[in-house]
């Protein structure tokens, strides 16, 4: 890349207001850092919540999130937007925070009685699945339920992949940043879980062109 | 059914991240397929359907308690650098939070070296003065038994002075 084009990069970076927040926040302005606070906290509680299921922890994942931003902030540089940035350590602690409970989940298995003692969780889905399907309308709560289930089904990188570019907008490019991915990775990741998606709604589709935009 | 790699282009030109010449072929293939035309139709109205999912909101009082986080991290010592961190600054930063703790634990090694000899000299020092002493009454402790059945240091003393056990005075016997 050449110096002239590298600048005219940096230039784009220092664009972004809240990558001048943050110089400002570098500089020790404490506003500064609650602006910051105030302008993404409903957005990294909601993607927290959509991974973890569960508000509490969304919200001490995402208060770690903006720790770890102060901490960071004497030797910040903008080398990227800072949502992509904040996102970026938003996807390792979801990453860390899953891979924590799904070990929890394997020794709490191992440790529970195996015998027979009911149904099995998954005949347990598979009854409240039936109870939803498109036999009958839906309304909006157990859509929403529908649609919980089914995000549910993609795998974590799948599902974060997708809750930035839906919810966060960001481009593939800021996708690839945020997740440690190349472009065509998150290309084929964004495929995947868009078809997964198809394939668990598409019997819901009947009747629903009328919601789904708020 | 489209390939992966078409569904791929579909997926892309729908988030608007295809190059002009992909996207008229896109277009194109809109225009003159009815399956692919229903493929985008169910992949765009599954996506919408994410917007039925509740909008966040962080508790009451949530920025409040962060930035009070943030003022009582600032009265703490720093914490080493994670790798989550801006990268520019690390590498010098780190060289001398590592030379900081060496220093310490070197510092710290030769005090506890010092206490440990300085205690040791004290105790050999006081421990030796009451050996000294039983080293002295040493030949007492020798026939302590045989002092304990004459139980008196008085009669030996006048049995001493009486002359009667005086091995001297006694002519040998044939």
């Amino acid at each position: 890349m050449s110096s002239a084009t590298h600048q005219i990069d940096q230039n784009a970076w220092l664009r972004d207001p809240d990558v001048q927040r943050m110089l400002r926040v570098r500089d020790d302005d404490e506003a500064a850092f609650g602006e910051l606070v105030e302008a993404y906290q409903n957005r990294l509680i909601g993607i927290f919540t959509h991974v973890l299921h569960d508000s509490a922890a969304a919200e001490d994942l995402a208060q770690e999130a903006f720790l770890r931003v102060y901490r960071a902030r004497h030797r910040y540089q903008p080398t990227a937007k800072f949502a992509t940035w904040l996102f970026r350590i938003a996807n390792n602690l979801a990453t860390n925070r899953l891979r924590s409970l799904s070990r929890r989940k394997e020794v709490s298995l191992k440790a529970a009685d195996s015998g027979p003692m009911g149904a099995r969780p998954e005949e347990n889905l598979a009854t409240e699945k039936s109870a939803l399907m498109p036999a009958r309308h839906l309304d909006n709560q157990e859509m929403r339920e529908v649609v919980r289930q089914s995000l549910d089904t993609l795998n974590d990188r799948q599902r974060m992949a997708l809750l930035l570019n839906k919810f966060e907008h960001m481009s593939y490019a800021d996708i690839a940043a945020s997740m440690d991915l190349t472009v065509q990775a998150v290309k084929s990741l964004l495929t995947r879980a868009r078809e997964n998606l198809r394939l668990q709604l598409e019997p819901y589709l009947t009747g629903s062109s009328d919601r789904g935009s708020k | 059914m489209p390939s992966d790699k078409k569904k791929e282009e579909l997926v892309a030109y729908l988030d608007g991240e295809l190059p002009d010449e992909a996207a008229s072929r896109v277009e194109k293939s809109l225009v003159d397929d009815a399956a692919v035309r229903r493929n985008v139709e169910q992949l765009t109205k599954t996506f919408d359907l994410l917007d039925l999912l509740p909008a966040s909101q962080a508790s009451d009082g949530f920025a409040e308690k962060t930035l009070t986080a943030i003022r009582t991290q600032s009265s703490e010592p720093k914490p080493e650098s994670t790798s989550d961190d801006a990268p520019a600054e690390n590498a010098r930063s780190n060289y001398s939070e590592r030379a900081t703790v060496w220093g310490i634990r070197a510092a710290a090694f030769f005090g506890l070296l010092f206490v440990a000899t300085t205690g040791f000299n004290g105790a050999f020092k006081q421990n030796s003065e009451p050996i000294d002493e039983l080293l002295t009454e040493l030949p007492v402790i020798q026939r302590l038994d045989e002092y304990e059945e004459v139980g008196n240091v008085q009669f030996l003393k006048a049995l001493s002075e009486s002359g009667l056990f005086d091995e001297r005075d006694q002519a040998p016997q044939d």
